[in-house]
């Protein structure tokens, strides 16, 4: 089983409450102003709303000393992006599980059927329409009308596989990423194939609100189909679902026979081989933000099963060596070389970078459902982004994108968003 | 001294034959009163019996409880659970058995409450505990992912049985056994609801719980006018086509043909599964069939652990070659 | 027109099948974590009944839920769906109970409601497959039952159900107050809605326990469950291939012929 919170007793029981999870570590620290690395604490500003907090709430459950059906313990439990920013600073100093805890406790609640009400209407879009935003999945493929481009609904085969994601295929904003995405591919010579209409959802939602059960359906769905559609190479725009087949898909034990890459590494990988040649200026001072799921979350997670063994006292010696995930693999060079090649850009680094990022707000369903929370906490992205004096951020992910408009719009901010799509087709 | 009914079958006509599930309920019904060293009776409820008595002996029955009259032409729950009661108390089995059909299904629970006994409904095996003697039911449950063997506590140890579940024996018009007519009385003050009229849908081929064959089709067909294919292969057998779920949620077939764990249940001998991945919720419907057949893209998908034979490829370039092939064996002679 | 609609909370049939598990002693799965349980599909289909009459000629619709340790965010889904008020039928001792046993507590707190018109429920509850809950709360209430309603109208004195049957439908007319049971031709449940689960915080729900119904303790099953296992399957796929997927269809013909001629 994938979640299951006794796997995670011992981490739990170890947490010493020494509050690393909610800063990053020491030495990546540039101000005070942005210090902070949870939203979750940042905002609420207690212990147990933080990743130490939650592994007590998850060890209580676990112990049977909570009841599912409390309340604030799901108030508690979902006010969080499952960001994995604790993890990555758990991990620089001690070796604990942090963010899988946090997916398993909801894993728990929602076993008991507790989960929240208002996750009630986004998990049934997804049994009955395949994607979390409500939308009817005869309209999936709707962003590619008039694209020349292959769609496999239709039958066929293609060897790079073109996977849009819900919010790119229905935000009528966004869904022009993922048009430019499919233009800049076939300018570069990639016979690029599309599944249209019966495009699915990665998963990744039902995944990080605890539904485990409704992601496994999905990811398997997924991955069987790109088999059969004979993908080498499975391309996504929507950095959630890339996060979430590097790091979980795996787990699920099916073969998969396609690698999955981001659009950012592509777009790299094609500019460095000259297939795509950046000629525009664009004189704009850019910055670029981590999204956690193509970043620290991407790391493909590996299951520690084994002993443990208590030698001198109090060092934890682990019987297989435990494969420790810090968030060191995700993707952050591709997308920054990516703007680099931009001619006349100005690129400047925000203080909390890579595994390290502050979230945008808009991950473990906190958008959908707790949108005060997630724009708080894109406005303070925002404001980071204005203290180096940006004028643009430039990410890769749909939900980050959205989350960040809104809150520049909502806080009246004069803050550009752009994809690295984008901004690499304006380059052109 | 003749022996005791134990075994009592509740038959069902179709036309004026006895259905299907009525002759398989007597072979299955005769192996267990055989190993109890018992008889077999059926009750028959129609406006007119014909020569149904007569089958029903030849298929295994040693008495026939034969009640005709014009209010029993149409099935009425309440008109028929009077006159059912009224038998089965007298007959007083060991062991009553119905088929699981829109008529069984209706009919059983309501008897059984009216018996004050259990029932084990859409049951897959029946047989003796040779031990206690009582009658061991088999189930599936949790749609089709456990079966279940339950025991019951009460009498008449009641089931319903699933079409193909127990096997009709060959008509044996010599075996002797006896037609007992029996006058039905109605107490029409307790009839509380009452039957219309019957609409027949136009429906391809033979309806779908029936069909000796079923061509299904699933979300990989790709679209409404696929299924045409699948028209043509069931054809060859006079069966009938299904679709899984996302097909139906697709609009691409109407929900009436949705073969699964919330449609149709179906346990053909020849069931051909085509671009669909075997999902447990579309295996509900169709793992009792007798022989599988799987055609798909994907070598890894679900349904090659359930089917007897499989090609693994795409439905557009296997379907007509084979309809063809078929089409061609049914003209000429064969090579 | 007062309708009340019967739903069971139950293990989601639709879980992942690496996902189910059996508990040997108990006889029963065991619920995974990550899957939530839900309202029996067909009991969500009786719902759609229910809330399809209130749209057309107006009704108030109560839910009712029996069972132990119901999950608020499952049982309370019919109140966001559009039903006025929910019923929750909650005690340990109302655990597992028989389908006989459950349609007598139903019936006793069907008749504690009171007024109703029409009693509503879907064909099974999609865990143990029976189909004998609706047929028996009929029987313990006295009323006519229609089984397998693809299409429900309420005329006059009267309910007209057509009730699917294999070449069709039948149309049958019963006196209300009934009991309908509910196939999944009737359709699907509408979409719960973010409006339809704030405004359903504020419909009443009523928690009654087996004193609230005098009732006694509940009979013992009459049905005991020997044995519950996982089938096994010993079927081998025989994979037919060729050179090309022509070759394989002719190839897979012949065996289709040998094995199921015409």
């Amino acid at each position: 089983m994938l979640l299951d919170l006794n796997d995670y007793r011992n981490d739990m029981k170890r947490c010493a409450r020494c509050s690393i999870c909610k800063w990053p570590p020491l030495a990546q620290m540039k101000s005070w102003r942005f210090s902070q690395n949870c939203p979750a604490i940042s905002r609420f500003n207690f212990h147990a709303y933080s990743g130490g907090g939650r592994m007590a709430l998850g060890l209580a459950l676990a112990e049977g000393k909570l009841d599912e059906a409390d309340e604030e313990l799901s108030n508690i439990v979902y006010r969080c992006t499952a960001c994995g920013a604790c993890d990555s600073s758990c991990k620089y100093n001690s070796e604990l599980e942090v963010l899988w805890p946090i997916y398993a406790t909801r894993a728990r609640l929602v076993g008991a059927g507790c989960f929240r009400e208002e996750h009630g209407p986004i998990i049934e879009s997804l049994r009955r329409e395949d994607n979390p935003l409500m939308k009817s999945k005869s309209e999936r493929g709707r962003w590619a009308e008039g694209l020349d481009v292959k769609d496999l609904s239709k039958g066929g085969q293609a060897e790079v596989i073109y996977h849009a994601g819900c919010l790119y295929s229905f935000d009528p904003e966004l869904s022009k990423v993922a048009r430019e995405t499919v233009t800049l591919l076939r300018s570069a010579g990639v016979e690029v194939g599309i599944r249209g209409a019966q495009e699915s959802c990665c998963g990744s939602m039902a995944f990080q609100l605890g539904f485990q059960g409704e992601f496994i359906k999905f990811a398997e769905s997924n991955i069987d189909d790109w088999n059969a559609l004979g993908a080498r190479k499975v391309v996504t725009s929507c950095a959630c679902g890339f996060g979430i087949m590097k790091a979980v898909y795996p787990l699920l034990g099916k073969k998969m026979k396609f690698e999955v890459v981001h659009i950012s590494q592509y777009l790299d990988e094609l500019i460095r081989e000259g297939k795509l040649q950046l000629s525009k200026k664009i004189p704009l001072r850019v910055t670029y933000h981590d999204p956690c799921n193509l970043g620290r979350k991407s790391e493909e997670y590996v299951p520690w099963k084994g002993t443990e063994k208590k030698v001198l006292g109090q060092l934890i010696v682990r019987e297989p060596e435990k494969t420790v995930h810090r968030g060191w693999e995700g993707v952050y060079d591709p997308p920054r070389d990516v703007i680099r090649a931009v001619p006349g850009i100005n690129f400047v680094e925000m203080e909390r970078i890579r595994e390290y990022a502050w979230c945008c707000g808009a991950g473990g369903g906190v958008k959908t459902t707790m949108d005060d929370f997630a724009l708080w906490t894109a406005g303070e992205r925002i404001a980071e982004a204005q203290s180096v004096g940006a004028e643009a951020i430039v990410t890769a992910c749909s939900w980050c994108e959205r989350n960040l408009r809104d809150a520049a719009a909502a806080q009246g901010k004069k803050m550009q968003v752009l994809d690295i799509v984008e901004l690499v087709k304006q380059a052109r | 001294m003749a022996k005791k009914i134990k075994v009592l079958a509740i038959g069902e006509l179709a036309g004026n034959q006895l259905s299907p599930g009525t002759r398989e309920l007597l072979g299955g019904g005769r192996d267990l009163a055989d190993s109890l060293g018992a008889r077999v009776g059926i009750v028959l409820l129609s406006e007119s019996a014909g020569k149904t008595g007569a089958e029903a002996i030849a298929y295994g029955a040693d008495e026939v409880y034969q009640a005709e009259a014009a209010f029993l032409k149409n099935y009425q729950p309440e008109v028929y659970l009077q006159v059912l009661e009224k038998i089965v108390k007298k007959v007083g089995p060991e062991i009553l058995l119905l088929a699981q059909t829109a008529t069984g299904r209706d009919l059983a629970p309501r008897l059984a409450c009216r018996l004050k006994t259990a029932l084990a409904p859409d049951c897959v095996a029946l047989a003796i505990d040779p031990d206690s003697g009582l009658l061991r039911m088999t189930r599936p449950v949790y749609g089709g992912r456990a079966l279940a063997v339950l025991v019951c506590k009460t009498r008449p140890q009641m089931a319903t049985v699933r079409f193909r579940a127990l096997k009709s024996r060959e008509p044996d018009p010599s075996r002797p056994g006896e037609i007992k007519p029996v006058t039905p009385e109605l107490d029409q003050s307790k009839i509380k609801s009452k039957f219309i009229e019957k609409v027949v849908e136009e429906v391809k081929g033979v309806p779908l719980e029936n069909a000796r064959v079923v061509a299904c089709g699933g979300r990989g067909m790709g679209g409404a006018e696929a299924y045409a294919l699948l028209e043509e292969l069931a054809q060859f057998w006079g069966g009938a086509v299904g679709a899984t779920r996302p097909a139906c949620d697709s609009g691409w077939v109407s929900s009436a043909r949705q073969i699964g764990l919330t449609g149709k249940i179906v346990s053909p001998n020849l069931y051909l599964a085509v671009a669909l991945s075997g999902s447990s919720q579309h295996m509900a419907g169709c793992g009792n069939s007798k022989m599988i057949v799987a055609i798909n893209k994907d070598p890894e998908a679900n349904i090659f652990s359930f089917a007897n034979y499989g090609v693994v490829g795409d439905y557009r370039r296997i379907l007509p070659p084979l309809i063809e092939r078929l089409k061609q064996v049914r003209k000429g002679p064969k090579d | 027109m007062q309708v009340i609609v019967c739903l069971k909370q139950i293990l989601d049939p639709e879980m992942p099948s690496g996902s189910f598990h059996l508990d040997p002693n108990r006889k029963r799965a065991v619920p995974p974590p990550g899957t939530p349980p839900v309202l029996s599909p067909f009991d969500e289909n009786a719902l759609e009944a229910a809330l399809r009459l209130k749209d057309g000629q107006g009704a108030k619709v109560i839910a009712v839920s029996l069972g132990d340790k119901l999950a608020r965010a499952v049982v309370k889904k019919p109140l966001s769906a559009g039903a006025d008020e929910l019923v929750l039928l909650e005690d340990p001792e109302w655990e597992d109970l028989d389908h006989f046993a459950s349609a007598r507590v139903l019936a006793a707190a069907i008749r504690k409601i009171g007024e109703f018109d029409l009693i509503l429920t879907g064909r099974q509850a999609a865990d143990w497959d029976a189909g004998l809950v609706g047929s028996a709360l009929a029987e313990e209430l006295g009323l006519g039952c229609v089984t397998l309603a693809r299409k429900i109208e309420v005329v006059k004195d009267k309910v007209r159900v057509e009730r699917v049957a294999p070449d069709g439908y039948e149309v049958v007319e019963a006196l209300r107050p009934c009991v309908v049971t509910v196939d999944s031709e009737l359709g699907e449940l509408r979409q719960i809605t973010m409006p339809g689960i704030f405004a359903a915080k504020k419909k009443p729900i009523q928690e009654w326990k087996p004193a609230d119904l005098k009732l006694a303790s509940p009979a013992p099953a009459r049905c005991e469950l020997v044995d519950l296992y996982l089938p096994k399957r010993e079927t081998v796929c025989e994979i037919i291939g060729g050179e090309s997927p022509e070759e394989a269809a002719l190839k897979l013909a012949d065996k289709l012929l040998e094995k199921c001629p015409a």
